[in-house]
């Protein structure tokens, strides 16, 4: 049966985001189930044709997630799922939901999140001071501003080995925010030029305020399910031709290589999963959550050398009209970023090669790669997708 | 402990002897003898080949800056007196990383690569964290 099963074509079958932005008064359970009802419709499916449910949740916000999110929505799943990881749980999730539908223990599976960390200000860096966890107990006496510390580190190094520049980061977030620009739903829409990120407040040196990623409310949902069911739902089956994930480490301290990241064990991976190159996607999300993440995420995806990532995107060349199309929903840094950021990076994905995207539609978009990243550059998890 | 003002490290079991070293003025680490490295942070065993042939001993501490930030705001009250402070990940000659600040200099004069030399630091009474600072000329 096993073998049977693992040559079954898995596929996402809907998508849809909570109200995003500031949203005072909703709570997480709140956005999660607008998410997955506006997922479930999106999918042409019913909240009954659901058995399996993954979720993540926000920092110390909930003790047995996916359970409690079912008895909220009102399921009980065959295949239920609280991986946490932290910003990459979500393609990690993808991850389980395939093999999980592979091995039989269920068909339909719906993954959220949501948060209220805007609108709780929750976002507090003095809240992991307690946490009595190693590493954290070696770093939290010296006063780093976690996770900024950890990134803005990497990006001190990334700088020494390679010559990378301020400047070379703050093109990732113009660019980023030229797509927020054509995305409606994108939290911050108003041109942002290199200079202004050169000019804004240092907030963890070497990272400028608009290197690092928004502090915004907002949920996702994404639907897992067979190939040969989504062929009849509502919407083209994005499929799932690639997956892979890893974590290197836990605190920054444990970190082997500050500039040479698990996405260079997840890149190969998916790639040879899914038969493909870096060179035929057509349309790729990495986690935004600092501009240096996503440097460090191209070269070790393997869209350019070690080190060149600067030059990689000089001159604009992930904008609108670019030559590689990069967070075409505005991303972390200018879309939305409740928390944690995974979800829509699927979600971003899912709707290129579903050709949904208006003004910011890669023409013919039919393979995409979604990566994300959580911790402190410890957990990473890549997909590539594709039109059918 | 809840009434300091301070961060102070968060006591373990299996890491008292690296905190009791810092409070008698030495550095100690984890050093095992069935892959000869030694280990940071403590465990009951070898984290890299499980062995539990490992034993204390006493280091000289001296290292590398690998990387380093200057935090732009403070993540906790106690931190505020002392901005600007150098964050530092330190490569010891002895082969283990370890997160420290680097003291007794100017923060725009550390960089990456500077040689240091430990410097153990009590926070309060009873408590004391292994900080480092450069070595004579390293800023030269």
């Amino acid at each position: 049966m096993a073998s049977q099963h693992s040559s079954q074509g898995i596929a996402i079958a809907g998508v849809a985001e909570s109200d995003l932005g500031s949203v005072p008064g909703k709570t997480i359970f709140q956005l999660q189930m607008e998410a997955a009802k506006a997922a479930i419709e999106d999918a042409g499916l019913e909240k009954s044709d659901i058995d399996g449910v993954l979720t993540a949740a926000p920092f110390n916000s909930m003790h047995m997630p996916s359970m409690a999110l079912s008895e909220y929505l009102g399921i009980q799943p065959s295949y239920s799922d609280s991986t946490i990881t932290g910003g990459s749980s979500f393609e990690t999730h993808v991850g389980h939901a395939m093999a999980a539908i592979q091995a039989g223990l269920c068909t339909t599976c719906l993954i959220t999140y949501g948060s209220t960390q805007k609108s709780d200000r929750s976002r507090n860096p003095q809240g992991t001071y307690g946490n009595p966890e190693p590493p954290w107990q070696f770093e939290a006496p010296y006063g780093p501003p976690l996770p900024l510390a950890a990134y803005a580190m990497a990006a001190r190094r990334h700088m020494y080995e390679f010559g990378t520049t301020s400047e070379q980061l703050a093109e990732i977030a113009v660019a980023t925010r030229k797509w927020a620009a054509l995305n409606p739903k994108a939290y911050t829409r108003d041109p942002l030029s290199i200079d202004d990120v050169m000019n804004s407040p240092i907030v963890t040196d070497p990272l400028h305020r608009y290197d690092c990623c928004l502090v915004t409310d907002g949920g996702g949902a994404v639907i897992v399910t067979s190939l040969e069911r989504a062929r009849d739902l509502k919407k083209r089956p994005v499929v799932v031709l690639g997956f892979a994930d890893t974590h290197s480490h836990m605190g920054i301290s444990q970190m082997p290589d500050l500039v040479r990241t698990a996405a260079g064990i997840t890149g190969p991976k998916a790639f040879g999963m899914a038969g493909v190159k870096p060179s035929d996607i057509d349309v790729t999300q990495i986690y935004d959550s600092f501009t240096i993440t996503v440097m460090l995420c191209l070269e070790d995806l393997g869209f350019c050398a070690k080190g060149e990532a600067g030059a990689f995107v000089s001159g604009q060349r992930t904008a609108p009209g670019g030559e590689f199309a990069l967070n075409t929903s505005g991303g972390g840094l200018s879309y939305c970023h409740p928390g944690m950021f995974g979800i829509f990076l699927i979600i971003e994905a899912v709707r290129q090669l579903r050709g949904e995207c208006g003004d910011r539609q890669i023409p013919s978009a039919n393979l995409a790669l979604a990566h994300g990243v959580g911790g402190v550059l410890s957990s990473h998890a890549t997909l590539i997708l594709g039109g059918e | 402990m809840s009434e300091s003002p301070n961060v102070l490290p968060t006591y373990s079991g299996e890491a008292e002897p690296y905190w009791q070293g810092l409070r008698e003025g030495e550095v100690r680490l984890q050093y095992c003898k069935s892959c000869e490295t030694y280990q940071f942070y403590p465990r009951p065993i070898c984290a890299g080949c499980w062995s539990d042939d490992i034993e204390w001993r006493a280091v000289e501490a001296s290292g590398t800056v690998y990387s380093f930030s200057v935090p732009g705001f403070a993540p906790h009250p106690s931190f505020k007196a002392r901005m600007p402070y150098v964050v530092a990940l330190v490569d010891l000659d002895v082969g283990v990383r370890i997160m420290g600040n680097i003291v007794d200099c100017d923060p725009d004069t550390v960089t990456i690569g500077m040689r240091v030399d430990p410097v153990i630091s009590e926070i309060e009474e009873g408590h004391s964290l292994l900080n480092f600072k450069p070595q004579q000329g390293a800023q030269a």
